[in-house]
């Protein structure tokens, strides 16, 4: 087959499935459009961090996943009272424009940008902390092994990057324990 | 005045007993039995190159016994000792034992050899003797000609020669001098003592230490010189130098040479010309001469006619119509025979004048190996000389420039030459280059051939146990270890080597190598095949392998031979066994081992020595815990590498597990609330 054939038939199946996905979705948006329109008010900041992290250059895109989340949480006693209130369109606008709806959903949506910004941080820290106690603990099992067999053991020590995946996997056995004799 | 004489005289006795007390005091004392008094030589029976002292048997004082001192530097013949050592052999002076001891006149052991007291003396004791062959014949033959035979032949039946058969070597062993006997044969290499009128003209050719053990046939050649001496009185070629002796006897015939104008018996007339026959396969063996002391009168020799040329050769202003003649006369003249034999002279001579294209064909294919084999001209040239000389004749000695001997005698020749580097040097060209392998073709000796090549594969190899050492020991029973270490205590079988080295190690500089080039190659030789392994790792490259081979050796010497305990050697050696314990990986192992070393120097085992530095078990549990060490340490490199080496990397790591982190946390509270929310929505119903 050769490529334009393929680009063809990629472009076509492409348009069978939105236009099947639009089949479906549009009468189910057309039946709960109260709820459609309370979400679409609601996520805005959402749907605004995912065009961002869309457009960035970002290598990690977690962003509107951190927002959307928080988000989600603060539309959900909002749209439960919809849906067991009065879940029309003008009851939907109400619902969210009344009351200050709009201010505690966005308000949760800023919180989870704070999660965004702030957790990894933290996370780094923490991490690096570990990483350090256990960079000195194992220098002291090789100091314990020069003693033991002298710097020959550590001589013809290469280093290979290969290996290191494999390492973050494996946990390493004590040191003290596999050097005794049985 | 009567008195005063009796008074000097008593005075003068008593002197001399007190001076032979005084020499009775000093002697040394061999296989712990006999006494052998240095300060009382018997000049009587001396031999050449042994003298002979007073000894006594402390176990049987009656027994009368004396003492031949051998010299330390001259290899005896072990094979000899060990065939007659104890034994009575008819028509040999008694060998009553042999052994080593320490001869005070030259500070240093020897071989002592302890015969029986020949009581009646020296047949001869003088140059000029007299007629000493009864003129009757029934006489001459059961007095002399049976007993010399019979010894002659109980030698033969043990598949040895005597090789030191001349007149004055004869010895009455009884008082009455009835019965006579061959004297000693074992202090001085085959025919090393022996004149030129008791040697074949092949063996006179070789030089002293060259003439090999030889055959039954040279016993008999001699045997032959010896009674035509004895016969007329004295040595007829006396005056005559050995070039000279060897030239007329070329010349011509032995027999003739050595009879010369005298008259001999008619009788003995045929046995003389059937004893001494140039030609081997005419000479008379044992049962042909038995035959004639017997009685039955054989055919006479007539000595088998040499080819010889119509036309002479001329060399060196001489005409030769002979090739042994010329051979000989190529010897002689080196460097002049290399210019005649290049030259298309000698060949033409040869297939000319003996019809002889097949040896003419072999100088051509000589001188076409010399040619591609060696570079300088000296070498080629050396080369097919000797080989045209061998061709010419081939029963003649190897001969190169000044060297000559029977190839039979190369072990001898190493031993005389082992402290002469240039000869010794010669000597190994000669094994290595193809001259010993081209005398044994000529006499189609395969054997012998493959013995050379087997020889060419032991110089070839350079570690210790090899090379022209191990030749040496391999070629020489009884030569003693030649290491300058031991070489005074006379070393000449593997169980008095510790021993030795005990004494030596009292005195020695502690980094002295107790096992150099010569130690290990007679340990090679004389102890067998039990300890070859260890040898080769003498010649490791590994400090710590050579020591272990030089330590498994030992304790194998010390648990064959003994003594149980070695204290000077172990404390020697505990010296130098710091590579072993450096060999193991394990710092704690090791300071253990450097801890209780000196407990099991202290015991002087050289078995418990190797066990306590090279335990097996240990060995393997060491090796194989360093090595999951090493992986170990290897391990932990790399995940520091990991953690600490590529920090960039890991930051980025640790933010992206802070977003996963983060995005779950958020989404998980929005679960939460959608879950509290349906649960109050349930309950409110």
């Amino acid at each position: 087959m050769t490529e334009p054939e393929g680009k063809t038939k990629k472009s076509k199946d492409s348009i069978l499935t939105t236009g099947f996905a639009f089949l479906v979705l549009f009468p189910m948006m057309y039946l709960m459009l109260p709820t459609v329109i309370f979400l679409f008010l609601s996520m805005l900041p959402t749907l605004v961090a995912l065009v961002i992290d869309s457009n960035s250059k970002t290598r990690f895109k977690y962003k509107w996943l951190c927002i959307g989340g928080l988000n989600f949480a603060g539309s959900l006693p909002y749209l439960f009272r919809l849906w067991f209130g009065n879940n029309t369109w003008d009851g939907a606008v109400g619902l969210f424009l009344g009351g200050g709806a709009f201010l505690i959903i966005y308000l949760t949506a800023l919180v989870g940008w704070v999660f965004y910004r702030c957790i990894p941080s933290v996370v780094l820290s923490f991490l690096e902390m570990s990483d350090q106690r256990r960079v000195v603990h194992l220098r002291e099992a090789q100091a314990k092994l020069i003693a033991k067999w002298g710097e020959e053991v550590a001589s013809g020590v290469d280093v290979r990057v290969g290996h290191m995946a494999a390492l973050k996997t494996k946990q390493a056995p004590s040191v003290q324990g596999e050097a005794k004799k049985p | 005045m009567t008195e005063t004489k009796t008074e000097t005289k008593q005075t003068q006795s008593s002197a001399s007993l007190d001076s032979y007390v005084t020499r009775k005091e000093q002697f040394a004392l061999v296989r712990g039995k006999y006494r052998v008094y240095s300060g009382l030589p018997v000049p009587m029976l001396d031999m050449p190159n042994a003298k002979a002292f007073q000894a006594e048997d402390v176990t049987a004082p009656d027994h009368k016994i004396f003492a031949l001192v051998c010299k330390p530097d001259l290899p005896i013949r072990k094979d000899h000792i060990k065939a007659r050592n104890g034994l009575k052999v008819d028509g040999l002076l008694p060998l009553v034992d042999a052994g080593t001891a320490f001869w005070q006149p030259i500070s240093r052991k020897t071989m002592i050899l302890l015969y029986e007291m020949p009581l009646g003396g020296r047949v001869v004791q003088s140059k000029t003797y007299g007629k000493i062959l009864p003129e009757e014949e029934a006489e001459k033959i059961s007095k002399w000609v049976r007993p010399l035979l019979v010894g002659i032949s109980n030698l033969a039946v043990r598949g040895l020669t005597h090789r030191a058969i001349r007149p004055d070597n004869l010895f009455y062993m009884d008082a009455e001098k009835t019965k006579v006997v061959w004297g000693d044969c074992i202090a001085a290499p085959p025919g090393y003592d022996q004149p030129s009128a008791f040697e074949t003209i092949e063996t006179s050719m070789c030089q002293a230490a060259g003439k090999g053990n030889g055959t039954t046939a040279d016993d008999l050649y001699a045997f032959g010189a010896t009674l035509i001496c004895l016969g007329i009185g004295y040595n007829p070629v006396e005056s005559l130098s050995d070039t000279e002796l060897l030239e007329l006897k070329i010349y011509k015939g032995s027999y003739a040479a050595l009879i010369g104008e005298e008259r001999v018996p008619l009788a003995l007339i045929e046995l003389f010309r059937g004893l001494l026959a140039d030609n081997i396969n005419q000479r008379w063996d044992i049962s042909s001469t038995q035959l004639w002391a017997d009685g039955r009168r054989l055919t006479p020799v007539q000595a088998k006619t040499v080819r010889t040329s119509q036309r002479p050769f001329l060399f060196n202003n001489v005409e030769f119509f002979t090739y042994r003649t010329l051979a000989y006369a190529f010897a002689k003249n080196w460097d002049m025979a290399a210019d005649v034999i290049r030259s298309e002279k000698l060949l033409a001579w040869i297939e000319h004048g003996f019809d002889d294209k097949e040896t003419a064909d072999a100088i051509r294919k000589s001188i076409d190996m010399a040619l591609v084999r060696f570079s300088t001209k000296e070498k080629q040239d050396d080369f097919f000389v000797a080989r045209t000389c061998m061709l010419l004749d081939p029963s003649a000695p190897l001969r190169i420039r000044n060297c000559a001997f029977l190839p039979d005698a190369l072990g001898t020749m190493l031993a005389i030459n082992v402290n002469d580097d240039k000869k010794t040097k010669m000597l190994i060209g000669l094994i290595a280059t193809g001259y010993l392998e081209s005398w044994y073709e000529f006499h189609q000796d395969m054997v012998s051939e493959q013995n050379i090549k087997n020889m060419q594969i032991t110089l070839q190899k350079p570690g210790k146990g090899m090379g022209i050492e191990r030749l040496l020991y391999d070629l020489n029973e009884g030569l003693p270890c030649q290491s300058p270490l031991v070489v005074k205590d006379y070393v000449d079988e593997a169980r008095d080597l510790l021993p030795a080295l005990e004494e030596v190690a009292k005195k020695a500089n502690p980094k002295t190598e107790p096992i150099d080039r010569h130690i290990a190659a007679f340990i090679a030789v004389r102890f067998g095949s039990k300890v070859l392994e260890q040898i080769s790792w003498l010649n490791s490259p590994k400090e710590n392998v050579a020591i272990q081979g030089m330590l498994n050796i030992f304790a194998a010497l010390q648990r064959t031979f003994g003594p149980d305990h070695l204290y000077a050697m172990c404390s020697w050696i505990g010296g130098m066994v710091v590579p072993v314990i450096d060999s193991y990986h394990n710092l704690e192992k090791r300071q253990q081992l450097e801890k209780n070393l000196p407990k099991i120097i202290r015991k002087g085992n050289f078995s418990e020595l190797c066990a306590f530095l090279d335990d097996r078990q240990e060995r393997l549990y060491d090796l194989s815990y360093f090595e999951q060490a090493k992986k170990e340490y290897a391990r932990l490199s790399e995940e520091i590498e990991f953690l600490d080496g590529n920090r960039e990397k890991r930051e980025q790591e640790g933010l992206m597990l802070g977003n996963q982190v983060a995005a779950v946390v958020s989404f998980g509270i929005a679960v939460l609330t959608m879950f509290l929310l349906l649960i109050t929505r349930l309950l409110r119903g």
